[in-house]
């Protein structure tokens, strides 16, 4: 018995049948934070994305919200995509998840605070500029809708924080080779 | 390459991986904590997790370097200081549709609604590139009025009386060079266009004092205090929409056609492009 290998990594997402108690578990776990993680990763490479392509759009959206200087508004515009995008690939790739999700929620913080803000002056933040008249009327529900989509993120972001083990990362990488410097020592 | 051998390690142990044979549920638990330990404390962990950490950080400084520079091209302003048209005359159709020319050249669709923000940014981007172009006979323009942000506005109509005022100098002056396109952009100015859901916008007296700043004549003012072509603007914003969402299948503003399909005005060479 002293020279089962361990399984790690793929191998014990493949081996998971044969796992037991707290392995299983763990690896249900790191499952669940690779789903947390892809999720969070997503919606930030989505969202960045979206914003980069239409600059023009992010700007109003960012004035719109009326709690930056005029001469902030056009930096922070040109920023926040690309600060999404790339904390996007840091979650895609699961470098120092940790510190990403703790970025990420900070990001969603300021998102749902924004939104909250915008609803309770009753502004139109998307300028009602797809979707005709109606997306003014709409208005309320949709800030709702935000909110709690908002809030879904937040919690992706809140287990990554207090559980950054995920499969397949980059720490992970790094994870195994301490392991395998420590089994050398 | 074994990594580990189960079993015997505790608490202090070298930090080896559980095995995963069944029944050893409380031995394994016991090595993910040596594990845990190890990993506080190795210093080849650390130093792994410095460089991890080192990359992400040049990663993000990365992406957001690259995506400033694109950022910076996408939002030059094309012929800056050009100012308002000069030459340009206007005509307004039986169905709303304003056109300002100097001669031909290419013909554009453009739906715009006074309110929308966006539109401001569009026009404060591309409108002298446009009446300058325009100016020189190389550009028609022929702006469709939409009015969807009526209810959005402090007075709950602007949109259509902003319409119906650029209307009024179209019909009544649209001859006199440069003054309904010249009418038409400040309309954006900042400073002038109202904020969206904002506690104030333009009376008819102040859009007629705005026609009569452009160079109208003060009877234009008066159709526009008179609410003249307020049923022609409500008319005319219906058929717009409706000529956008068929073309498009939407209705949204800022919006530029071209011989009836959409212009990606993301990009900074739309009009360029169109011209060459």
């Amino acid at each position: 018995m002293d020279t089962v290998p361990a399984p790690i990594g793929i191998t014990s997402g493949l081996a998971i049948f044969a796992l037991v108690g707290a392995d299983r578990r763990a690896f249900v776990l790191d499952l669940i934070g690779l789903l947390a993680r892809l999720g969070l990763a997503a919606v930030f490479l989505i969202s960045g994305v979206a914003k980069a392509a239409n600059p023009r759009e992010t700007r109003v959206a960012v004035r719109a919200y009326d709690l930056l200087p005029d001469s902030m508004v056009g930096a922070v515009a040109g920023v926040l995509p690309y600060l999404e995008i790339a904390i996007g690939l840091l979650l895609l790739l699961g470098m120092v998840v940790r510190w990403t999700a703790v970025a990420s929620a900070a990001l969603l913080l300021v998102f749902i605070g924004g939104v909250i803000s915008a609803a309770a002056r009753g502004l139109s933040i998307d300028c009602g500029c797809f979707g005709g008249g109606g997306t003014v009327a709409a208005g309320q529900t949709q800030y709702l809708a935000e909110i709690l989509r908002d809030l879904g993120f937040l919690a992706l972001a809140g287990w990554l924080i207090v559980r950054p083990r995920t499969l397949w990362s980059v720490d992970g990488l790094a994870r195994r080779d301490a392991v395998a410097q420590d089994a050398n020592a | 390459m074994a990594k580990s051998t189960g079993g015997s390690s505790g608490p202090q142990g070298n930090g080896s991986k559980p095995p995963a044979g069944k029944g050893k549920g409380a031995t394994s638990a016991r090595g993910r904590q040596s594990v845990a330990a190890a990993r506080r404390t190795n210093p080849g962990s650390n130093r792994t997790q410095l460089i991890i950490g080192s990359i992400a950080v040049v990663l993000i400084a990365a992406v957001v370097i690259v995506g400033l520079v694109l950022n910076k091209k996408n939002n030059v302003v094309p012929e800056d200081n050009y100012g308002y048209s000069t030459k340009s005359t206007a005509t307004a159709s039986t169905d709303g549709v304003i056109t300002f020319a100097n001669g031909s050249g290419v013909t554009i669709e453009t739906y715009e609604d006074a309110l929308c923000p966006v539109c401001g940014e569009f026009e404060k981007q591309f409108g002298q590139q446009m009446a300058k172009a325009v100016d020189e006979g190389r550009l028609t323009v022929q702006l469709h009025m939409l009015t969807f942000l009526d209810q959005a506005s402090a007075s709950k109509d602007y949109s259509t009386r902003a319409y119906a005022a650029l209307l009024a100098v179209a019909h009544e002056a649209g001859s006199t060079p440069g003054l309904a396109m010249k009418f038409h952009s400040m309309l954006f100015d900042e400073g002038t266009q109202p904020e969206e859901s904002g506690s104030t916008d333009l009376t008819n007296e102040q859009l007629g004092d705005l026609a009569v700043k452009a160079g109208a004549p003060a009877s234009v003012k008066e159709s526009i205090v008179a609410a003249k072509y307020l049923d022609e603007a409500k008319a005319g914003s219906v058929t717009s929409s409706a000529r956008l969402q068929a073309a498009i299948g939407k209705v949204g503003t800022p919006s530029i056609l071209k011989d009836g399909a959409a212009v990606n005005i993301n990009s900074v060479d739309w009009l360029s492009n169109l011209l060459n």
